[in-house]
C-alpha cells in the first residue's frame, strides 16, 4: 500500500508540474478545449487514485471539480472567472493535501465545504451568492505539516532524460565498437589494448544497467485499469470480474507508456461490447459476471499481452460483410482471408460493428489507432474470436525498444540482422541437409521435419550465392510456433544491436523493423521475418486453421480455440497446457531439482515449486521446465523438450480414455490437468473418506489425499468419490458407496491371500494409488 | 523574409534550401542499398553513429536516374528520423535577396510539388525548395 501511494503521490506531483503552465494558459484564456481537457484529466485521476486510498477529502475536491468540469466541456456550462477561480482553489489545494501526506501527514480534519460549495454553487447557477474565491482559499488545509525529507527510497525521472542517458550509451557502444576495430588494424601497445578492454567492459556493465533502469514490472501498469473496470461496468450495469496474471514479467518503462492507451481502449471494448449484461449472460446459460483476464507472458524477446473476455464474441462474418458494404475489402478478396484476418478487419478505420455508439467506445479512437499504436512499437496484434464465446486479443510487444541480441546474415555482400529470438538453429546446405523442391517450393528436410525454404536473395531481388552447397539456411520459427528456412550466403557474426528507428518509407515496406550499425560502421537493417515469410509466399498450415463457425445447433457446444503449448514430456508423451496458464519456460540444471519432501521440487523466484512429470527422471544435465499456474497455485512441469506454441479445437477434447486428450494436426496429445496437478481442482474437489478413529490414517493418510486435490469427508452418509479403508474394515452400505475404494493393508499381520490391498507403510505405492484415482477421476 | 540559403543542384539546375533546416552537408561514403524500397531511396547511409536514410532528390523531383553514384548529400531530420538528401553538389550558402516570390512560370510536375517560391540571390533567382515537403511527400505518397 505504501508503495501504492508513493507511486500515487509521484504521479499527481508530476501531473501537477505538468500542468502549471497549463494552469496559466487557461486563466488567461478560459476558453482553451486543450487545457481544459487536461485539468479534466487531472481531477479524473485524482478522483480515481483517491478511491483506493481512502482520501475522502481528495475525493470529494476532485469530484466536485470533475463534475463542474464536465458540465462545461458537455457544454452545460460557460466558463466564467468565479468558476475558472474555484478550480484553481481546488487545484491547489489538492496539491497541498498531496504534499501533507507525502510528509506522513493527517489530512482528514481539515473542511472544504465551502471550496466545493463554490463549484456546486456555479454549476447550479445561483446567481447574485458571491463566494470570493479567497474566502475559501483561506481555510485551513489540515494540519499542514512541515515538509520533511523523505527517506530516499526511489527516485523518478523523466523518461527523457533516462532516453538521453541511454541513447548516450549507446553511442558509446557504437563509438566503442568503431575503436576496437581501429585498434585491431593497428598494432597498438599493450597498455592501452588493456585499457580499452576495461572501458569495453565497463560499458557492456553500464549499458546492462541502463537496460534494468528501463523495466518495470507489467502488473502496475494492468493493476493502474482495475478501477476503470470497476467504474466502468457499475456505470454500464454489467459486472466483471477481473483477473491479472502477470507473474514477473517486466517491461520497458517507454514501452508501459506506449501500451497504455490502446490497453485501455481494448478494455472497454471488452467491457462495453463484449462483455453483457448479466441478464443476457443468464440467457446464454453463462455466469451472470463476465470475465476479463488480463494476462501478460513473456517469450524470448517478447511479451505477450492477452485480453481475454467471455462476452459475447465478434462476428467474423459480420465484420467481413461490413467491410464489403464500405468498400475495404471486395467479396472475392475477403474470400481469400483466413479467419484471423477477417477480425483484423476491425481495425480498418471507419469500421465499427457495434451496433449503438456508446459513450464509451464506439467512437473516437478506434481499434485502427490501437493496431497502429502496436505497430509502431514494432508489436503485433492478434484477434481470436468465436460469436458468443469471447474475445481473445494479443498484443506481442518486444522486450525492449533499443538493444535486440541479433543474429547477422550476408546476402550478396550485404549485411542484415535478424533478431536471435526467433532464429531456433542454423544449419548448413549441403552437408547437413539437402534443400529439394517438393510441389514446385524449396523445401528443408531437417531432423525427419520437412520446412519451407525461402531464400532471402530472390525475395530481395539481389544477386546471392548460387551454388547451393554453400548457402546457410537459418531457421526461424515465429510467433505462431511455425518454422521456415531462411536461405542466406553466410552468417556474418552474432552480436547485440542498437536498433535505431528507421525512416517510415523503409518500414513502409514491411520487411524490415529498423537498422543498426554494424562494429564496422556499416548500417545494417533488421529483417521482420513475419514480413519476408509473408513475402515469399509462405503460407503455414497452422496460418490457415479454420476458426470454428457457430453453425452447430442450439444447445450443443460451439468449438473453441485455445492457444495451448505443446511440449514432449520426460515420458516421451505428447502433452498440451494452455497458454494462458503458462508463465514462464525456464531451463533447470537437473543437480539443481529438489527431492525432499516426497516431492521434487525446483526452486524458482524464490518460491519452491512442485515439479509435476518428473517421475520418470530425466538423461541430460539440465531440462526445460515450464512454469504453470493455477488458481493461484505455481507449480512447475518437466519437459523433454520440442516446445511449441499451437491452437488447439477444444472440440477435439474426449476424455473418454480417462485423462484428457485432444486431437493436434492428427496427432493425440495429452492434456495437463492443471487443477489436479496443483490440487485446487476447480469447482466441487473430489471427496475422500478415510478410514475413522485410526491416528495413522489422520495423521499420515489425510494430509497425503488432501495434497493430491482431495476434500476429506468423515460423515458416513455422504457419497465419496474415493474410500480408503483399512484391510478387515467393512465399507459403507451399498447407497453411500464410494466411486472408487481403495485397501490399505498391514504389513504381514494376517493379509488375506489375493486381495490387493497397499501396505501402509509403502508410501510410494500408497501415493500413486491415491493419484491414479484423482487422475482417472479428471 | 532575409535569411540563409544552401545552393546546390539537382540535374543541372540550382535549387535553394532554407539553410536552418539543413543539419549538415556530407559527402557519401558507402551507401547501403535497401531491398524492397521504392526508388528513390538510395539506401542508407551513416554520419557518425546515427543512420540517415538516403533520398535520390532527382527522382523525388521526378527527373531521371544520374547515371554516375551519388556523392553529396544535405542532412535534414523530420520527426526524429535523419535523411541525406542526396543532390548533384552542393554550391554556397548566400543570403536570400528579398523576399520569397510566387512561382509563376510553369513547372514539370515534380518540381511543381516541392517548390515553394521563386527566391533572387547573387547567383541569380534560383528556385526555392522545401525540404520537409519533398520528404514529406514522399511519405504520404507511400503510406497512400
Amino acid at each position: 500500500m505504501d508503495d501504492l501511494i508513493a507511486e500515487f503521490i509521484a504521479e499527481t506531483r508530476e501531473m501537477l508540474g505538468a500542468l502549471e503552465r497549463g494552469l496559466v494558459a487557461w486563466e488567461r484564456d478560459p476558453g482553451d478545449r486543450e487545457q481544459l481537457d487536461e485539468i479534466f484529466r487531472f481531477v479524473h485521476t485524482v478522483k480515481g487514485n483517491c478511491g483506493f486510498f481512502d482520501l475522502p477529502r481528495l475525493e470529494a475536491l476532485a469530484h466536485a471539480a470533475e463534475d463542474a468540469l464536465s458540465n462545461v466541456r458537455a457544454g452545460k456550462r460557460s466558463i466564467d472567472s468565479r468558476l475558472v477561480d474555484a478550480v484553481l482553489a481546488v487545484i491547489d489545494r489538492i496539491g497541498e493535501m498531496v504534499e501533507t501526506v507525502a510528509a506522513g501527514g493527517d489530512i482528514s480534519g481539515g473542511e472544504d465545504s465551502a471550496l466545493i460549495a463554490m463549484l456546486g454553487e456555479i454549476e447550479q447557477e445561483i446567481q447574485g451568492v458571491e463566494a470570493a474565491p479567497s474566502s475559501a482559499a483561506g481555510e485551513q488545509p489540515a494540519a499542514k505539516a512541515p515538509r520533511q525529507v523523505e527517506a530516499q527510497r526511489s527516485v523518478r525521472l523523466p523518461t527523457s532524460l533516462v532516453d538521453r542517458v541511454m541513447s548516450g550509451v549507446s553511442d558509446m557502444i557504437l563509438v566503442r565498437n568503431e575503436l576496437e576495430r581501429q585498434l585491431r588494424h593497428s598494432d597498438g601497445d599493450p597498455a592501452l589494448i588493456a585499457n580499452f578492454g576495461r572501458l569495453s567492459s565497463l560499458l557492456s556493465e553500464m549499458q546492462a544497467a541502463m537496460a534494468r533502469v528501463r523495466m518495470q514490472p507489467i502488473q502496475t501498469l494492468l493493476s493502474s485499469y482495475e478501477r476503470m473496470i470497476r467504474d466502468l461496468s457499475a456505470e454500464l450495469g454489467k459486472q466483471v470480474s477481473v483477473e491479472i496474471e502477470s507473474g514477473q514479467v517486466e517491461l520497458d518503462r517507454e514501452m508501459v507508456e506506449l501500451l497504455r492507451d490502446p490497453l485501455l481502449h481494448v478494455i472497454r471494448n471488452a467491457i462495453d461490447h463484449g462483455i453483457e449484461t448479466p441478464d443476457e449472460r443468464r440467457a446464454a446459460g453463462k455466469r451472470p459476471d463476465g470475465r476479463l483476464l488480463l494476462s501478460a507472458r513473456q517469450t524470448g524477446n517478447e511479451i505477450r499481452i492477452a485480453i481475454l473476455d467471455d462476452g459475447r464474441g465478434i462476428d467474423a462474418d459480420r465484420v467481413v460483410e461490413r467491410a464489403i458494404e464500405r468498400g475495404i475489402v471486395t467479396s472475392e478478396q475477403a474470400e481469400r482471408m483466413d479467419p484471423g484476418q477477417r477480425l483484423l478487419l476491425i481495425c480498418e478505420p471507419g469500421l465499427t460493428t457495434a451496433r449503438e455508439v456508446t459513450a464509451i467506445s464506439g467512437r473516437g479512437v478506434g481499434m485502427d489507432v490501437v493496431r497502429a499504436s502496436i505497430e509502431r512499437i514494432g508489436g503485433k496484434l492478434h484477434i481470436l474470436s468465436a460469436p458468443g464465446d469471447g474475445t481473445r486479443l494479443m498484443f506481442d510487444v518486444p522486450l525492449t525498444l533499443s538493444i535486440v541480441p541479433s543474429i547477422t546474415v550476408e546476402v550478396g555482400g550485404q549485411v542484415f540482422a535478424v533478431p536471435r529470438s526467433y532464429v531456433r538453429e542454423i544449419v548448413r546446405n549441403g552437408s547437413d541437409v539437402e534443400v529439394e523442391p517438393i510441389g514446385g517450393v524449396r523445401h528443408v528436410e531437417v531432423r525427419g521435419e520437412l520446412y519451407p525454404c525461402l531464400g532471402l536473395a530472390e525475395v530481395f531481388g539481389i544477386e546471392g550465392e548460387d551454388c547451393p552447397d554453400l548457402q546457410t539456411l537459418v531457421m526461424v520459427t515465429l510467433i505462431d510456433g511455425s518454422v521456415f528456412a531462411l536461405c542466406v550466403d553466410g552468417i556474418a557474426d552474432h552480436c547485440d544491436l542498437v536498433i535505431r528507428p528507421v525512416a517510415p518509407q523503409v518500414i513502409a515496406t514491411g520487411v524490415y523493423v529498423g537498422v543498426a550499425q554494424l562494429n564496422d560502421g556499416r548500417p545494417s537493417l533488421m529483417l521482420d521475418v513475419v514480413g519476408i515469410s509473408q513475402l515469399g509466399g509462405i503460407s503455414s498450415d497452422k496460418h490457415s486453421r479454420a476458426v470454428p463457425r457457430a453453425n452447430v445447433q442450439a444447445g450443443e457446444e460451439v468449438g473453441r480455440l485455445a492457444q495451448m503449448i505443446v511440449f514432449n514430456g520426460l515420458d516421451g508423451i505428447r502433452r498440451a497446457t494452455p497458454m494462458a496458464g503458462v508463465e514462464r519456460l525456464i531451463e533447470v540444471a537437473v543437480a539443481e531439482i529438489g527431492q525432499g519432501g516426497g516431492y521434487p521440487h525446483i526452486v524458482f523466484d524464490d518460491a519452491i515449486l512442485p515439479l509435476r512429470g518428473f517421475e520418470a527422471g530425466a538423461h541430460g544435465e539440465t531440462i526445460d521446465v515450464l512454469v504453470l499456474s493455477a488458481g493461484g497455485a505455481r507449480l512447475a512441469y518437466a519437459t523433454a523438450g520440442s516446445i511449441d506454441t499451437s491452437d488447439l479445437d477444444l472440440a477435439s477434447v474426449t476424455t473418454e480414455t480417462g485423462c484428457q486428450l485432444a486431437l493436434l494436426q492428427g496427432q493425440p496429445v495429452e492434456l495437463l490437468d492443471l487443477a489436479v496437478l496443483a490440487g485446487t481442482a476447480a469447482g466441487p474437489r473430489p471427496t475422500c473418506r478415510l478410514p475413522a478413529g485410526d491416528s495413522w490414517s489422520r495423521e499420515v493418510l489425510r494430509p497425503l489425499v488432501e495434497s493430491a486435490g482431495y476434500q476429506v469427508l468423515d460423515d458416513p452418509e455422504l457419497h465419496v468419490d474415493l474410500e480408503i479403508l483399512l484391510e478387515g474394515e467393512r465399507a459403507l452400505a451399498p447407497g453411500n458407496a464410494a466411486g472408487e475404494t481403495l485397501l490399505i493393508g498391514n504389513k504381514g499381520k494376517g493379509r488375506k491371500p489375493g486381495v490387493a490391498a497397499i501396505d501402509r507403510d509403502d508410501r510410494a505405492a500408497l501415493m500413486a494409488a491415491v493419484h491414479a484415482a484423482s487422475g482417472r477421476r479428471a | 523574409m532575409n535569411h540563409d540559403l544552401l545552393i546546390a543542384r539537382v540535374a543541372g539546375e540550382r535549387i535553394a534550401m532554407a539553410a536552418v533546416d539543413v543539419r549538415s552537408v556530407i559527402e557519401l561514403g558507402v551507401v547501403v542499398p535497401v531491398p524492397c524500397a521504392p526508388d528513390i531511396i538510395a539506401g542508407l547511409a551513416t554520419q557518425r553513429s546515427r543512420t540517415l536514410t538516403v533520398l535520390d532528390v532527382a527522382l523525388a523531383l521526378g527527373l531521371p536516374r544520374r547515371p554516375d553514384p551519388l556523392r553529396f548529400a544535405v542532412v535534414v531530420e523530420l520527426d526524429g528520423v535523419g535523411y541525406a538528401l542526396a543532390v548533384d553538389a552542393v554550391e554556397n550558402v548566400i543570403p536570400a535577396i528579398g523576399e520569397v516570390q510566387p512561382v509563376k512560370i510553369k513547372l514539370s510536375p515534380g518540381w511543381a510539388r516541392s517548390a515553394t517560391g521563386m527566391i533572387d540571390t547573387s547567383v541569380g533567382t534560383v528556385l526555392l525548395v522545401d525540404l520537409t515537403k519533398l520528404v514529406g511527400d514522399q511519405m504520404q505518397r507511400k503510406a497512400a
